[in-house]
């Protein structure tokens, strides 16, 4: 009969060639071929979870680029999610750690995938306490800012800044919004100032950005919050305006 | 609820299934069973559809992650989602798989345990640990394997220490016997009847992928083969019949092809049911 390792050190052992094949030997007494079964259907399922959450990724990389990655990721991390479905987002994490030197665009692209993906699925924050006269944000949502342009041409390795707004509909489907930096920058007054009345927030804005012609700015804001709260991402009230806007 | 009102033939809950079983009559499934690991820290659209499909069938719970075999710490955070998570859905029956999937961090796929005492003192003290915090007994599966670490005892040897030692029930899948048998030059119809009758508290059937005529692999992706047909009768034979869930994880066909599956597994217990009278 062939000597037990001991239990841990065994497994130990397994695992560390599972997620390292090339540099850890695999474990003790145990068939080459059927070990190699294992390495197989271990790397075919963390292939998986991570390429149907990043198909752009995958595609912009090509196969053979990817799959390292992925095996790097491994080799590399010892993972402690155990939801399957927050595993790419710490693939995410170690791309932008640099763990990978992927260029700007593609780190960008990966980001963009799984906020989209991860959106569509997170838990709702609690939404904040009506405060009279003012904004709070509504639907589940995401404001992203990029240097490049991942939702039109992704992996495009041309600057071109570009805020996003993601948010989850009332289908509960995820949606998308191209922002300027001015409405990106009016987004994240209101959720940062429910207190406030949206004349306030646009004054604000307007100011801040420096705006030639501050009420034309604030007419333009007061259109989008308007828009806004239509779909569902704000809700509150809206100042001024033709007729009374009814209030969520 | 508790397991012992769970009865009849199941179906494995996929996403890609929710909108179908929305559609399909109440009375063609008696319980679904899914992995909360898939599920966990989940809003929007799931949990309400979850619940929904809760109202209507009991919701049975086979866990992926916790990983009882690991030379790993218990994830005890983990326990508390689940516990919430069996509360929130007052699932009445959860497995785990009595293996490991992490070592020095997840994997993400099931590894044998070698079958050897030190294991079984070291699964066995994890599932009574879990069983506390859990309050509730638990149910393990045997599992696939693809090979046997070295060890020192038989597979069902193995399965009956560990229930004695953990004192907890055993979800017997019948397609692992199966495969393991293939796999390994073992007899499934000894492993099945070698096992504590009185501990099986659930059964699943599944299909596999045979890659080579000695090597098969447990992907939930086919059709049931006939001798797992016959094995899920051997069982019944030998334990009495029990809630028998059909897994189906990948290649989904429409689900009127499961529903018929699922009519085979009643179809069993029928005939497993008027056997078991027989000889009682």
């Amino acid at each position: 009969m062939q000597p037990v390792p001991e239990l841990a050190a065994g497994q130990f052992a397994f695992a560390n060639h599972l997620r390292d094949p090339a540099r850890r030997p695999p474990p003790e007494g145990c068939a080459p071929e059927r070990v190699a079964v294992y390495g197989e259907l271990f790397f075919n399922n963390i292939d998986g979870v991570l390429g149907d959450a990043l198909p752009q990724l995958r595609g912009q990389l090509g196969a053979g680029q990817w799959q390292q990655l992925v095996r790097r990721f491994y080799a590399e991390q010892n993972h402690r999610e155990p939801l399957f479905h927050r595993l790419p987002g710490e693939f995410v994490t170690w791309l932008a750690g640099g763990g990978a030197l992927l260029p700007l665009p593609l780190l960008e692209l990966a980001d963009f995938e799984w906020q989209r993906l991860s959106l569509s699925w997170a838990e709702a924050a609690a939404v904040p306490p009506t405060v009279a006269g003012g904004l709070r944000l509504l639907a589940p949502q995401r404001l992203l800012g990029y240097r490049y342009p991942v939702h039109r041409l992704p992996g495009s390795a041309v600057a071109e800044s570009s805020w996003l707004l993601l948010w989850r509909n009332r289908h509960d489907r995820v949606e998308l919004m191209e922002l300027t930096p001015a409405g990106a920058l009016l987004l994240s007054r209101v959720a940062a100032n429910p207190s406030h009345r949206s004349g306030e927030l646009l004054a604000e804005v307007a100011t801040t950005i420096g705006h030639p012609d501050p009420a034309a700015a604030s007419a333009f804001g007061r259109q989008l919050l308007v828009r806004w709260r239509e779909l569902g991402v704000i809700a509150g009230e809206i100042d001024g305006g033709s007729g009374h806007e009814a209030t969520h | 609820m508790e397991h012992r009102h769970l009865q009849g033939a199941g179906l494995g809950l996929r996403r890609a299934l929710m909108g179908a079983l929305a559609d399909a009559p109440t009375a063609a499934i008696d319980f679904l069973e899914l992995a909360p690991e898939n599920w966990l820290g989940l809003g929007g659209y799931y949990p309400r559809a979850l619940a929904a499909l809760g109202e209507r069938w009991p919701l049975v719970c086979h866990g992926l992650s916790l990983s009882l075999g690991s030379p790993d710490p218990l994830d005890g955070a983990l326990l508390d989602q689940l516990k919430g998570f069996f509360q929130r859905y007052e699932v009445p029956l959860y497995s785990e798989h009595l293996s490991y999937c992490s070592a020095d961090g997840h994997l993400y796929d099931l590894l044998p345990l070698p079958f050897t005492e030190e294991a079984v003192h070291h699964v066995a003290g994890r599932i009574r640990q879990v069983q506390e915090r859990l309050e509730r007994r638990i149910a393990v599966e045997n599992i696939s394997a693809y090979l046997r670490p070295p060890g020192t005892l038989g597979e069902a040897e193995f399965i009956c220490a560990v229930l004695a030692e953990a004192d907890c029930d055993l979800l017997l899948d019948v397609n692992n016997a199966y495969v393991n048998g293939v796999n390994h030059g073992e007899d499934p119809v000894a492993f099945i009847r070698a096992l504590p009758p009185e501990r099986v508290v659930y059964i699943h059937v599944a299909g596999h992928y045979r890659e080579a005529t000695d090597l098969l692999i447990d992907t939930h992706g086919a059709a049931v083969v006939d001798p797992v047909w016959s094995l899920l009768g051997v069982a019944y034979d030998h334990c009495g019949v029990r809630p028998t869930l059909l897994e189906r994880d990948f290649n989904l066909p429409p689900l009127p092809q499961l529903l018929a599956e699922v009519e085979t597994i009643r179809h069993l217990q029928r005939q497993g049911g008027w056997r078991h009278a027989a000889c009682a």
